[in-house]
C-alpha cells in the first residue's frame, strides 16, 4: 500500500553539507565576508569556494573576484532549489486537498489535508485509504501541489536559471581573459627569448 | 462647500505644520523618498570607500600607472557595489516574506546587480588594455606581484562592518 506522508514531498534532493576537503576561507579580506541567509552553513560555502578555486587555480587578482562569484552564483543556484524544495514541502496540504476534493465527497477536504499535513493520525488513515483505492502515489501529491503553485515555482526557476547564465558568463569571461593573456606572452617570448640569450 | 470659518481654521493648522523644523527632523525627512540606496554609486558612501580603495590597490598592484589605478577603482567600486546588492538580497530573504513577495522583490533587485555586472566586466576589459608597468608582464615589472600586495592586504583584512547590510536597515519612513 501507498503511504503519503507531509515529508515525503519534495521535488529534489537538495544537499547542502559539503565534504570539507580542502582547506580555504571565502573570508578573504577585500573581497568582504561570505553572504549567508540564517540556517546555511559558512563551512559548506568555504569548502564549496576551496573546490571551485582549486580547479579555476585564479592567477591574479581579478580572476580571485571570478572565483568569488562563481562561487556565490552556485550557492544562490544551490540556495534557489532548495527554497523550491520547501515551498513544494510546505505547500503539500494544498495538493492533497485538491486530490481529495475529485476523490472524496463533503466539503472538508482542506481540513483533513490540513490535519493530515500536522500529523494527524485519523487524518493520515483518510487519505492513505483514499489513495490507495484510486490508486494513487506521493507523485500525484507532488503534481497537484505544483499546479496549486505553479507560478511561484516558475519564478524561482528564473530566478535559477538567470544565475546559472550569470556564473557561466564569469567562466567564459575567465576563458577569454586567459586565452588574451596566453596569446600576448605568446607574442612577447621571442622578444624576451633574444634579449636573454647574450648569443644571439 | 467649506465655509470661511473653517478655511481660516484649516490655514491656522497648516501654519503650524509647515514640515521639519529641527537638523534631525529635516535630516530624516530628506530620506523619506529613499528605497534602497542601491541606484547611487558606492564610491559616495563613506563607509564603502576604504573597501573600495583597497580592493583597487590590490587589483592594480603597488606601483602602477595612474591609468590602470584608476581603472581598477572602477572595477574595485563596482564590486562593492555588487556585494552591497548581495548583501541586500540575503537580508530580503531572512525576513521570512511570502513567497510572491520575495519572488517580486528579488526581480526588481536583479536589475542592479546586472548593470553593477555589466560596469564591472567593462572596467575589467579596459584595465586589461592597459599596458602594465614598465616590463609588461605581470608581476615581472615595477609593479609589485600581486600575490605580496594580497598577503599585505589579507593580514589587514577588512572588518564586516565595513559592508553596510551587516548592520540593520531601516525603514526610511520612520
Amino acid at each position: 500500500m501507498n503511504t503519503v506522508t507531509a515529508n515525503s514531498v519534495t521535488t529534489s534532493t537538495v544537499t547542502t553539507s559539503i565534504p570539507n576537503t580542502l582547506a580555504a576561507s571565502s573570508d578573504s579580506g577585500v573581497l568582504g565576508p561570505a553572504i549567508l541567509v540564517a540556517g546555511e552553513s559558512s563551512e559548506a560555502y568555504d569548502s564549496l569556494f576551496a573546490r571551485i578555486r582549486a580547479v579555476v587555480e585564479p592567477a591574479d587578482m581579478l580572476e580571485e573576484i571570478w572565483v568569488r562569484d562563481v562561487t556565490d552564483l552556485a550557492w544562490e543556484v544551490s540556495r534557489l532549489r532548495r527554497i523550491k524544495a520547501h515551498l513544494m514541502q510546505a505547500c503539500a496540504h494544498e495538493g492533497v486537498a485538491k486530490a481529495l476534493s475529485h476523490l472524496r465527497t463533503g466539503n472538508n477536504h482542506y481540513i483533513v489535508a490540513r490535519h493530515w499535513f500536522a500529523g494527524d493520525a485519523e487524518a493520515a488513515q483518510i487519505v492513505n485509504t483514499t489513495f490507495a483505492a484510486a490508486g494513487l502515489t506521493v507523485d500525484a501529491v507532488t503534481a497537484l501541489t505544483m499546479s496549486e503553485r505553479i507560478d511561484e515555482i516558475e519564478r524561482i526557476e528564473l530566478m535559477t536559471i538567470a544565475a546559472e547564465r550569470r556564473r557561466d558568463g564569469m567562466l567564459r569571461e575567465l576563458e577569454r581573459r586567459r586565452e588574451n593573456i596566453a596569446a600576448k606572452l605568446q607574442r612577447a617570448l621571442p622578444a624576451v627569448e633574444a634579449a636573454s640569450d647574450p648569443q644571439a | 462647500m467649506t465655509s470661511e470659518k473653517k478655511r481660516r481654521a484649516n490655514r491656522r493648522n497648516a501654519r503650524k505644520c509647515t514640515g521639519p523644523r529641527t537638523a534631525a527632523g529635516k535630516a530624516r525627512s530628506a530620506r523619506n523618498a529613499l528605497r534602497h540606496g542601491l541606484a547611487r554609486p558606492a564610491r559616495l558612501e563613506a563607509r564603502l570607500v576604504q573597501a573600495i580603495g583597497e580592493l583597487a590597490r590590490v587589483i592594480a598592484g603597488e606601483g602602477a600607472s595612474p591609468d590602470r589605478r584608476a581603472h581598477a577603482v572602477r572595477i574595485a567600486a563596482a564590486h562593492v557595489e555588487i556585494m552591497r546588492m548581495r548583501q541586500v538580497k540575503r537580508d530580503l530573504y531572512s525576513r521570512s516574506l511570502n513567497c510572491d513577495k520575495l519572488a517580486s522583490q528579488l526581480e526588481k533587485l536583479d536589475r542592479y546587480e546586472r548593470r553593477a555586472l555589466a560596469r564591472r566586466k567593462r572596467a575589467m576589459r579596459e584595465f586589461d588594455a592597459v599596458p602594465e608597468g614598465e616590463a609588461g608582464l605581470n608581476g615581472f615589472g615595477k609593479t609589485k606581484p600581486y600575490l605580496l600586495v594580497h598577503q599585505e592586504t589579507s593580514r589587514r583584512a577588512l572588518d564586516r562592518s565595513a559592508y553596510p547590510a551587516d548592520q540593520p536597515r531601516r525603514c526610511a519612513q520612520q
